[in-house]
């Protein structure tokens, strides 16, 4: 891959982060600290207690950096990291798929309720910047699936890779 | 005694490539309905998904999922 094509969707996802940061400031009122998924970052992941797997996010993310259209994003609080998601495009960019999603397990951790909608609504916003027309969520922990069925995806298993949910992206208004 | 260049720095222009993503950004509207964003905060257990054991495929950049 071309190092041109790297720094257009650099400049994408540093789009991304702003406008993300700004849509969560206008619709809920809170300062959030949207960004790529650093290392300085992930040293906070170490210390989470109670995690259901005990995930290498140095190793995920060291993976996902070659592609040039991967979604990562890192949401944090006044530098406290609340949730971690991170995926790709499709090739023929039907769907964008997040490999690994994970919440800060503390029960006091910011943002309590609403993080997982803010992680999902940070994935359909990169989905519609990228033209994505499904989000899909690979292997989520079996509690979950009720609460995705009722916020509108399907369960499906695939060949490769198991249980995921699906969504189709609303588009915007042309 | 040094010699200091002067160098004027411009601000890099983005291709319509990056700029269609940013118009599509501007159109996106939330995903949710209120009733399903109730659902989705009503949730008490572990944010999570992924592999348990943390593998990814080999071809990841090929990977469609399927």
């Amino acid at each position: 891959m071309s190092k041109s094509k790297h720094e257009e969707y650099d400049a994408i996802r540093r789009a991304f982060y702003l406008y993300f940061q700004l849509q969560v400031l206008q619709s809920t009122g809170l300062i959030i600290e949207a960004g790529p998924i650093e290392y300085s970052l992930l040293d906070q992941t170490l210390d989470w207690k109670g995690r259901r797997y005990p995930w290498n996010w140095f190793d995920l993310k060291r993976k996902f950096r070659s592609i040039p259209a991967r979604f990562e994003l890192a949401i944090s609080v006044d530098g406290e990291l609340c949730g971690l998601i991170i995926g790709k495009p499709s090739r023929g960019r039907r769907h964008l798929s997040a490999y690994y999603l994970e919440g800060n397990p503390s029960r006091i951790r910011p943002l309590k309720s609403i993080l997982l909608e803010m992680l999902l609504e940070g994935m359909r916003l990169y989905g519609d910047a990228l033209n994505c027309s499904y989000l899909r969520l690979i292997r989520p922990v079996e509690g979950l699936l009720e609460t995705y069925r009722a916020a509108g995806f399907q369960v499906a298993t695939g060949k490769n890779i198991g249980l995921y949910c699906e969504r189709a992206l609303k588009r915007g208004e042309i | 005694m040094t010699t200091v260049l002067e160098r004027e720095v411009t601000p890099k222009q983005v291709s319509g490539f990056v700029r269609g993503a940013i118009t599509r950004m501007q159109k996106s509207r939330p995903l949710f309905t209120e009733t399903e964003r109730k659902a989705l905060a009503a949730y008490d257990g572990p944010i999570v998904s992924g592999d348990p054991e943390g593998k990814l495929p080999d071809n990841l950049e090929e990977d469609d999922n399927e």
